[in-house]
């Protein structure tokens, strides 16, 4: 049985987060009523023309920057190709000269994906399909809504660097991180912001050359993608274990039967006569539009990880990992933005690893609440954590307090009755359990660590929580040596 | 006062394109029998003469004094015509029509085909003529028609319901002449014959396929009689005889190879939605490819190090504002929709997913 | 030969001076030219829509801001003839072809906008040949349009329609569009002057495309002046049309009459040959004149200059197939159904266009489609460089060019129409500045034997607009009055 290795390129289109549209000042939004943002260039009427959107064109140089591509002097051209979801039946779209070359992507476990390219073009129409169970190959009519035409695209392609689906589907979702943290796209894939297609093929594991790819479309999730890729792969495999050949052709995902399914063959592959748009200028990336490119734009969520983790590397390593494993915490963290909150709460003297696990955890369970936290605070109810003033519980409780309402920690500490008990009430209290539990005691004092809970228990019952676990367990450790 | 002409009989002529036809009906017969056929030559672009030939179309008493030279000199005379403005000429013709064109065709071997209908190629017997001889002698004009000999039910041939005897024996004489110099016929022949003749036998187009020097294409009409030009089969023919022109005429157009073929016409006119029929793509292969040639010049230059130029003058970055502005009312843009269904334009279904 | 000199209803100039001073009413002007379109129009044909009522309404509201004391703006009541191929709002615009019969753009184009705002009355859209594709204006799917020097001729073409109103004194003012000499042309065969600007100086917004790189707007007028305040008015700066000139309209009747001594004028030999006697004895009797009035005129062999017509009939040819693919029967216009949406858009379009309009979206098809691109479109793009580059170089030694507008007089109909490499030289002498993006110029200078007008062309390098008017207003004060319209067939 031969082995066989997984090539993938990847082809994403991206919908850039502009007010308006490519080519005109119509507005650029998902989910209007069909044909009402539409006027005479996107619509493609007789003597309209186009005129390119700077902040389209910022946010493309923007994404190339991120994806650490080359910026250089640009063309549109037009791809000639009839369809109706097209107003001008060509798409005006960037082919040999496009704004961003070469570059690359890295994952969350350090490798990296070689980016082709990432060029600019407009987005076309929405078709549905009438009758026939809502499948083109069935359907009775169509019904064509033009509001997404001329909405501005950056497409990005990988080179087939991507060994596997699981792989595939991490490029995605780092890719997606990054186009939201540049602020050019906000990610919903399920608003079709992001469009995927999967270029699959396998190869003898070792082979030189590529084996034929097919290209794999309607992928809406992430979940798709993986799960498509996974069938394609076995599918070719299938084809060449009995000897036969994969026939290159685009096929289409079903997610209903997950399967994916060839489409009508076509008598030629288009030929989309590529020529140079002679409507539009040349792009040149001159310093005005780079540095506005550039403007508010932080690090990406690879740098972002491996400034958390250098942040980290500088604390003490924790006793315990409870909430789950430090690489794990600080991909969450820099995922949901709350990365300048750690940074923060250090910088103001808190411990970095509880600062990551409870941003993680506890902080993560409302982000957009935990982004308006003050770090200073943040830090200051750390920090009570970390002395004992608070348990973990209470602390979480408070931390919970502080998201929703704001607030100084040690007031709403003391509101919530959390105040610390004073050291003699808790010896009384100890003292006490001691005296009224003398079998245990003598356990506890002979060396059985499993009796100190139940002792601790007793004293927490006691103050009705308030005490510290972590001074009574002290108090206890103390007595005990004595 | 001269008898007029019988409807439908009139002579037709189309000035068209740079190819001719001669079109030529046949003995007792009307330019009405070759209509069908002339209006489709004309309809692919080519330049048609059909004449009345002499004697026919208004009475046989007009008929009985005209003779074979009264009918091939109007041949003539139509061909002159053609041969006067177009680059290339061709002769069609049914039963002794076909006779006709294959006279033609004889005489000036720079006629480009011939498209022979049933053709009248294999002189009758000398018992048969001389029968006739006798009847004349006896005091007939004529005999019983050979006009309508048609499979289908209501297409009558106008013709006329007598043969007179003395331009038969005439036409025979003609028949004669042909027969001998069938070895002339260089051109591409187109010959159709139907199955089932009631008129002309078929070892007429029998002869004409074993003698003629140059291509024949022999077509075989299934379901038609003698009047094929008005029979089952006509649709047929027509394509046919369009196609085999041409075919024929292509490769004579240009000196130089051709440059653009009909299939890739086909080709172009896919990539560009462009419905055409099998005539358009004929014609358009030949002015094409004149075009073509035409600009071949651009393709020789030698361009080693001109860049390209795409526009005029060298403008960069010419950028918008990402402000909105206002959009179209919807309904002005639906209204002039061709079909709207649900505030959406309607398309029939879609064939193929996009690209 | 049976036109004789007409009047017309006035000069721009004259019109609008006299409606602003409140001299005459812009309605009284806009009766006059509704009249002489209804005497004339049945024989003529410029006409594909006469918007009579409209006009109306446009003249009142020109007179009652004269009547305010407002200034209604420098084409105060000067009625204007529009090529069909711009688009007007409300109004069917149809470019002359079958597949946008009836079709209302919701939107002016930006040089109808610029005409009203500056007091224009548009009276009606022109004829022209199928979207532009043409020498004769009988490419039309709606019938030709007739010469009116001579009724059994093409006015040329394109802009057939739009030369034939101002040629017939219909209309002091018409606008049309250049692409290869579709202004020049007809300007040429109706004995009036029409005028290409520097590509980029006229916005493009609302012209409907026929080769991008190439078209322009211009006007007609029965004198240099005229189409020099009609340019005016329209050109500059555009921000909906990104290959529009980032400049202000150039000024051009200031200099006008300042004469051309001194000027260096070049004949371009090359376009000697080939050409009708009249036509060629005219360009060298225009050399002469000039020559009279004081410049310096030379003889210049701008050979690669003929590389122009071939390069362009495979450039115009292939913009064009793109920029007609949006016609398939889906948003507006004609549809033809099928039984699925290829087939209908394949039907729509085979029957929608016409035999012209198709062979050059095929021509254009072809060159660009995969294993052609280099060896035709590449290589015509190339040709367009050296154009260029020989203009450039003729440039250098003179400050504008002479040729022949057209190797003819008018035609008779049907005499070139079966023949599309004959309607293609029509051209000839035209297409080089089109490549170029040059501005150029044709002035009726002389009548041929038979009595019929031919132009003479002035062509300058790019934004040489105002040397190429004072010149051409320097070759119109050197013809005879009778080598100009209008005219009545």
């Amino acid at each position: 049985m031969t082995e066989y290795e997984t090539v993938v390129g990847l082809e994403v289109h991206c919908e850039l987060a502009t007010a308006t549209k490519l080519f005109c000042g119509c507005r650029n939004a998902f989910g209007e009523a069909p044909n009402t943002n539409i006027c005479p260039v996107c619509l493609g009427l007789p003597g309209s023309l186009p005129v390119i959107n700077r902040r389209a064109v910022e946010l493309a140089l923007r994404i190339g920057t991120a994806l650490n591509c080359t910026a250089q002097r640009s063309i549109f051209h037009r791809k000639n190709y009839f369809y109706p979801d097209m107003p001008k039946d060509y798409q005006i779209s960037q082919y040999d000269e496009p704004i961003n070359l070469g570059g690359f992507l890295e994952l969350v476990d350090g490798s990296r994906v070689g980016i082709e390219r990432a060029h600019m073009e407009e987005d076309t129409g929405k078709t549905t399909h009438v009758g026939g169970g809502g499948r083109i190959r069935e359907a009775g009519y169509s019904l064509v809504d033009y509001n997404r035409a001329g909405v501005p695209l950056v497409e990005i392609v990988s080179r087939p660097d991507i060994s596997s689906a699981a792989q595939a589907r991490a490029y995605v979702d780092e890719l997606r991180s990054i186009l939201v943290a540049t602020g050019a796209s906000d990610g919903r894939m399920e608003e079709g912001s992001l469009r995927v297609d999967a270029n699959v093929s396998v190869r003898p594991a070792g082979a030189a050359e590529y084996g034929t790819r097919c290209e794999v479309k309607n992928l809406n999730s992430l979940r798709s993608l993986e799960r498509a890729i996974g069938y394609e792969v076995a599918r070719q495999i299938a084809l060449l274990e009995s000897g036969e050949r994969v026939a290159q052709e685009t096929r289409h995902w079903d997610e209903g039967d997950g399967r994916t399914h060839a489409l009508r063959s076509k008598e030629e592959a288009n030929d989309y006569r590529y020529f140079p748009e002679p409507d539009l200028a040349p792009l040149v990336p001159d310093a005005r539009l780079l540095a506005a490119a550039a403007e508010g734009v932080g690090p990406m969520p690879a740098e972002r990880r491996r400034r958390l983790s250098e942040l980290l590397k500088a604390g003490p390593e924790p006793a315990e990992r409870r909430d789950g494993s430090t690489t794990d915490q600080v991909v969450t963290v820099v995922d949901l933005g709350l990365d300048e909150l750690v940074h923060g709460a250090v910088t103001a003297g808190a411990d970095p690893h509880l600062s990551l696990a409870r941003a993680a955890n506890e902080a993560a369970a409302n982000p957009d609440a935990a982004k308006l936290l003050d770090p200073i605070a943040f830090a200051a109810l750390l920090k009570m954590e970390s002395s004992g003033q608070l348990s973990a519980t209470q602390s979480k409780e408070v931390l919970a307090e502080l998201m929703t309402h704001g607030g100084d920690p040690a007031r709403i500490a003391a509101s919530l009755g959390y105040e610390q008990m004073d050291t003699a009430a808790l010896d009384s209290m100890v003292d006490d359990v001691i005296a009224s539990n003398p079998e245990e005691w003598q356990r506890y004092r002979a060396g059985e660590e499993k009796v100190a809970q139940f002792l601790l228990g007793k004293v927490m019952r006691a103050t009705k929580g308030r005490a510290n676990g972590k001074l009574v367990a002290a108090a206890f450790a103390a007595r005990r040596s004595v | 006062m001269p008898t007029p002409i019988l409807v439908g009989a009139e002579p037709f002529s189309v000035a068209g394109g740079p190819i001719g036809v001669v079109v030529l009906h046949g003995f007792t017969g009307t330019p009405q029998s070759m209509r069908p056929l002339a209006t489709a030559l004309a309809a692919a672009g080519f330049s048609v003469e059909l004449p009345l030939l002499p004697g026919h179309g208004t009475s046989v008493a007009d008929m009985v004094s005209t003779r074979w030279p009264d009918w091939s000199s109007v041949a003539e005379a139509a061909y002159g015509e053609l041969a006067g403005r177009c680059d290339r000429v061709f002769a069609a013709g049914l039963s002794m029509g076909g006779t006709l064109a294959i006279w033609l065709a004889e005489r000036h071997p720079d006629i480009a085909g011939i498209i022979a209908v049933n053709p009248l190629v294999d002189p009758p017997s000398s018992s048969f003529r001389d029968m006739l001889s006798g009847m004349l002698e006896e005091g007939a004009v004529s005999v019983p028609a050979i006009g309508s000999d048609i499979a289908m039910q209501g297409a009558p041939e106008s013709a006329y319901d007598a043969s007179p005897i003395e331009p038969m024996l005439s036409m025979f004489d003609g028949v004669d002449e042909i027969a001998a110099r069938l070895g002339e016929v260089r051109c591409p022949v187109l010959l159709l014959s139907s199955r089932t003749d009631h008129v002309v036998p078929s070892e007429s187009g029998d002869l004409l396929a074993a003698r003629a020097p140059g291509p024949v294409e022999r077509v075989w009409l299934e379901r038609s009689f003698h009047v094929a030009t008005l029979d089952h089969d006509a649709p047929e023919l027509e394509a046919r005889a369009v196609a085999f022109v041409n075919k024929v005429a292509v490769p004579a157009m240009s000196e130089t190879e051709r440059l653009i073929s009909p299939e890739e016409v086909r080709h172009v006119a896919r990539l560009a939605r462009l419905a055409l029929d099998d005539d358009e793509v004929g014609r358009y292969a030949v002015q094409l490819s004149a075009i073509l040639e035409h600009v071949d010049a651009v393709r020789r230059l030698d361009t080693a190090d001109v860049p390209p130029t795409a526009h005029p003058f060298p403008v960069e970055n010419v950028l918008r504002p990402d402000t909105e502005t206002l959009s179209l009312d919807r309904e002005t843009v639906l209204a002039q929709a061709p079909v709207a269904e649900d505030d959406r334009f309607r398309v029939p279904r879609i064939m193929g997913e996009a690209p | 030969m049976t036109a004789r000199q007409a009047p017309g209803i006035g000069s721009v100039a004259g019109i609008a001076a006299a409606v602003r001073s409140g001299e005459i009413s812009a309605r009284s002007v806009l009766q006059s030219s509704l009249e002489r379109v209804a005497d004339l129009e049945a024989d003529l044909h410029c006409f594909n829509a006469i918007t009579a009522e409209k006009a109306m309404a446009d003249a009142d509201a020109v007179d009652r801001l004269v009547g305010s004391g407002l200034d209604p703006g420098p084409l105060a009541g000067v009625p204007v003839a529009l090529k069909d191929n711009l688009c007007t709002e409300g109004i069917p615009t149809t470019c002359s072809s079958r597949i946008l019969a009836g079709w209302m753009p919701p939107y002016d184009a930006t040089v109808v906008s610029r005409l009203r705002c500056a007091g224009a009355v548009p009276v009606g859209k022109t004829n022209l040949d199928e979207f532009a594709m043409g020498s004769s204006t009988e490419n039309s799917a709606f019938g030709p349009t007739r010469n009116p020097w001579d009724t059994t001729r093409v006015p040329g073409g394109s802009s057939g329609g739009s030369a034939a109103a101002v040629a017939s004194g219909m209309v002091p003012l018409a606008f049309g569009s250049d692409t290869g000499g579709s202004i020049r042309q007809p300007a040429s065969l109706c004995g009036i002057v029409g005028v290409k600007p520097t590509y980029g100086v006229v916005s493009r917004y609302g012209l409907i495309a026929f080769a991008s790189s190439l078209d322009q707007i211009g006007p007609f007028a029965a004198t240099v002046a005229d189409a020099a305040l009609g340019l005016e008015v329209v050109a500059g700066h555009d921000p909906m049309d990104s290959t529009s000139l980032d400049l202000p309209s150039p000024q051009l009747l200031a200099s006008l009459d300042d004469g051309v001594s001194g000027t260096r004028i070049g004949i371009v030999e090359d376009f000697l040959s080939d050409v009708s006697p009249e036509c060629r004895e005219a360009v060298v009797a225009a050399g002469e004149a000039l020559a009279a009035a004081g410049a310096k005129v030379d003889r210049v062999k701008i050979p690669e200059l003929l590389l122009g017509l071939p390069a362009y009939y495979i450039i115009a040819p292939a913009e064009a197939s793109s920029n007609l693919s949006r016609y398939d029967g889906v948003r507006y216009g004609l549809r033809v159904d099928g039984p699925d949406a290829e087939t209908m858009n394949a039907r729509t379009r085979g029957e929608g266009f016409g035999p012209e309009v198709k062979r050059r979206i095929m021509i254009g098809t072809y060159a660009l489609s995969a294993g052609y691109y280099d060896a035709y479109y590449g290589q015509a793009q190339k040709a367009r460089t050296l154009v260029i580059r020989a203009f450039e170089a003729a440039y250098r030694s003179f400050d504008v060019l002479l040729t022949p507008t057209t190797p003819s007089v008018a035609f008779p109909f049907g005499s070139k129409v079966d023949d599309p490499i004959q309607m293609y030289m029509c051209d000839v002498c035209s297409i080089p500045s089109s490549l170029a993006g040059h501005p150029a110029v044709s002035v009726p200078f002389a009548l041929s034997p038979e009595g019929l007008p031919v132009g003479v062309q002035v062509l300058a390098p790019a934004l040489g607009e105002t040397v190429m008017m004072r010149v051409a207003a320097s070759l119109e004060a050197a013809a005879p009055r009778q080598a100009r319209g209008p005219v009545t067939p």
